[in-house]
């Protein structure tokens, strides 16, 4: 009995698992990879994936993707660093968020009311975003004129020896945590990913529910691009290029189903965690970043098929 | 009664009035559009993405898409050119397209047979493959150094390029495999319904999986087309989106994600249209931000005016019975 607990333990918590080792067979190969200095980096460096894909979880749940959050970061950062020059940091952080929250209601008025294809949506949304940014710029770098103001503590900042990016993601997934399992919103949005239609039918506004996840996907990118341009003082208008891909794999390898009405927000958090530690690890060791991608790409397969594997097993016992 | 027709056409096929107000708008506001040589030049130029177009249509007709398809492109190409300075051309030309093929077999088993999601498969196939094609070129370009082979690049017979040619034949052996033989109405029936498929005995699995090998090889050739065009590989040829913009060709001629409805015409069409718009903005000489933007905001036109048409195409069906 108690060994049957301990396999049901390691098959449910397979992907803490898998990060824990992965760490280990860094820290066993490479010496500076175990310091804690370069601990304390890994933890910053993951906070702006981080915070995107706690949005892009709530997306992918309600059956949805959002490939323009890489455009959004870019728009986002130099939108920010700009006004931040112009007006000030706290103008300048809430017209980002904002303009986050409006492009992913945009996306999400078209996604969720229009019935549109999520893919080819955000697909033009990200070309639009892209060129909004290198407009704005003009395709040249922005940054900072003083970067000895508390602006750039919220990327570059330790309390104590925890970056403060760091708290803030940990915040962020908290509430985002507390939305999906413990508000009725949540609830709507895990049925509506699960059974569009059949919520339809019981009275829930399915239409907004779609709406509101692409909306917490752009506010999420929109306080990541902040902690960002923060960490660097400065934007370049094609920073956030690719970004997405790194988003969406976090999120399939925290275990959230792509079919949508299935996912723990909190595994999310370790997907990020696995793909900070490899592109950390990779650079560490010396490797090039074509073995990294390798590495990505079998190990997203083979998480996704131990997943489906698990499933299988589980439906044919039950 | 001939109106009637003409009315139905039009609402299965939105693609037909699209193309025509952009072309009416374009040969009258655009100078130098409306001349036989440089429409000739728009259809030359857009075949290469027009044959990888096709592979993917047969896959999304089915109800899959792959996102591996950019960077086979890339690796095809570096296959092309790095062989040719050891080997024959012909026989660098099957290697690449085998290579595709390959790349092919390998998603369609990890999807249809092993039921992995395609999303995640193709994203992780796209990463691996992107890998594998910086390690072949080991960071620098390659020239191509047969002269044959860039010959057959540029070369033209008449007004149409040997690509374009290629093209057309491709087009017209896909018409006739999708709606003349049992594998293309296997694969509309795949896409349709796959539960109704199988129980009617159709092997969905092998029509899904074949699929998957007909897109890779269609990404290959693209990328052996594209070396043999550009006369080199780069190692970020296709990388971060072309697999993007040919499913966007494909989506934006009428054929749906969810598969099943659509055909090679369609793709014509959507390939066609987002050429006609890119030479559009080169003519009038726009800043390469703002035809991005435009491109971005047609992407989503194209598919709130197909969705308005459709509705109202349903709602006559529903009507009539």
């Amino acid at each position: 009995m108690g060994s049957n607990k301990a396999i049901a333990v390691i098959k449910k918590q397979g992907i803490v698992i898998a990060m824990v080792i992965i760490y280990l067979l860094f820290a066993v190969i490479s010496q500076q990879f175990r310091t804690m200095t370069n601990f304390l980096l890994i933890i910053r460096q993951i906070t702006t994936i981080g915070v995107m894909a706690a949005g892009m979880t709530f997306v992918i749940i309600g059956g949805n993707f959002d490939v323009s959050v890489g455009s959004l970061l870019s728009l986002c950062g130099v939108v920010c660093i700009s006004l931040h020059e112009s007006m000030g940091p706290i103008p300048a952080i809430l017209i980002t968020v904002l303009i986050g929250m409006l492009s992913g209601a945009v996306s999400g008025f078209l996604v969720g009311y229009l019935k549109l294809n999520s893919m080819i949506v955000t697909l033009g949304m990200m070309n639009i975003l892209q060129a909004v940014a290198l407009m704005i710029t003009r395709g040249r770098n922005v940054y900072m004129a003083d970067e000895r103001v508390w602006f750039t503590q919220i990327g570059q900042g330790s309390l104590g020896v925890i970056p403060i990016s760091t708290i803030i993601m940990i915040i962020f997934f908290a509430v985002m945590a507390v939305i999906l399992f413990r508000s009725k919103y949540g609830h709507h949005v895990l049925s509506v990913g699960g059974n569009a239609e059949a919520c339809h039918f019981s009275g829930i506004n399915d239409c907004m529910v779609i709406l509101k996840t692409f909306v917490l996907s752009g506010l999420s990118t929109g306080v990541a691009a902040i902690m960002l341009a923060s960490r660097g003082a400065g934007a370049q208008p094609t920073m956030g290029e690719s970004y997405e891909f790194d988003v969406i794999t976090a999120v399939i390898l925290g275990g959230t189903s792509l079919k949508g009405g299935e996912g723990n927000i909190l595994y999310t958090l370790i997907g990020v965690g696995i793909l900070g530690i490899l592109k950390n690890g990779f650079v560490i060791v010396g490797l090039p970043s074509y073995i990294q991608w390798i590495t990505q790409c079998l190990i997203m397969i083979g998480a996704v098929y131990l997943d489906i594997h698990s499933k299988q097993k589980k439906g044919g016992r039950s | 009664m001939n109106v009637k027709k003409i009315k139905t056409f039009v609402s299965n096929n939105t693609i037909v009035p699209i193309m025509v107000i952009v072309f009416v708008t374009a040969s009258i506001f655009v100078p130098g559009f409306l001349s036989v040589t440089s429409l000739f030049s728009i259809f030359n130029q857009n075949a290469m993405k027009g044959v990888m177009a096709i592979g993917m249509t047969f896959l999304i007709l089915s109800g899959y898409f792959d996102m591996s398809l950019c960077t086979t492109v890339g690796f095809a190409a570096a296959l092309v050119c790095g062989l040719q300075r050891s080997m024959p051309v012909f026989l660098a030309v099957l290697i690449a397209l085998l290579a595709g093929i390959v790349i092919g077999i390998l998603n369609g088993i990890m999807v249809a047979y092993v039921g992995i999601n395609a999303f995640v498969v193709t994203l992780a196939m796209m990463m691996g493959v992107r890998g594998i094609a910086y390690v072949y070129h080991k960071g620098s370009s390659m020239l191509a150094v047969s002269e044959g082979f860039t010959h057959f690049g540029v070369g033209k017979a008449g007004l149409l390029s040997w690509i374009s040619i290629l093209f057309i034949v491709l087009l017209l052996l896909s018409h006739f495999v999708l709606a003349h033989t049992p594998f293309g109405r296997k694969t509309y029936a795949a896409g349709g319904n796959a539960g109704a498929a199988f129980n009617a005995g159709i092997d969905t699995k092998k029509i899904i999986f074949t699929n998957f090998v007909i897109c890779g090889f269609g990404a290959a050739l693209g990328g052996v087309l594209y070396a043999s065009i550009q006369g080199a590989s780069t190692p970020g040829l296709g990388w971060p989106d072309m697999h993007m913009l040919v499913i966007a060709a494909v989506v934006l001629g009428g054929t749906k994600l969810s598969g099943g409805i659509g055909n090679v015409w369609y793709t014509l069409g959507g390939v066609m249209l987002l050429g006609i718009i890119d030479s559009i903005m080169n003519l009038l000489n726009v800043q390469t931000y703002i035809s991005t933007l435009v491109n971005g905001m047609i992407m989503i036109g194209v598919l709130c005016l197909d969705k308005v048409m459709m509705n109202k195409q349903l709602k006559k069906t529903n009507l009539a019975e």
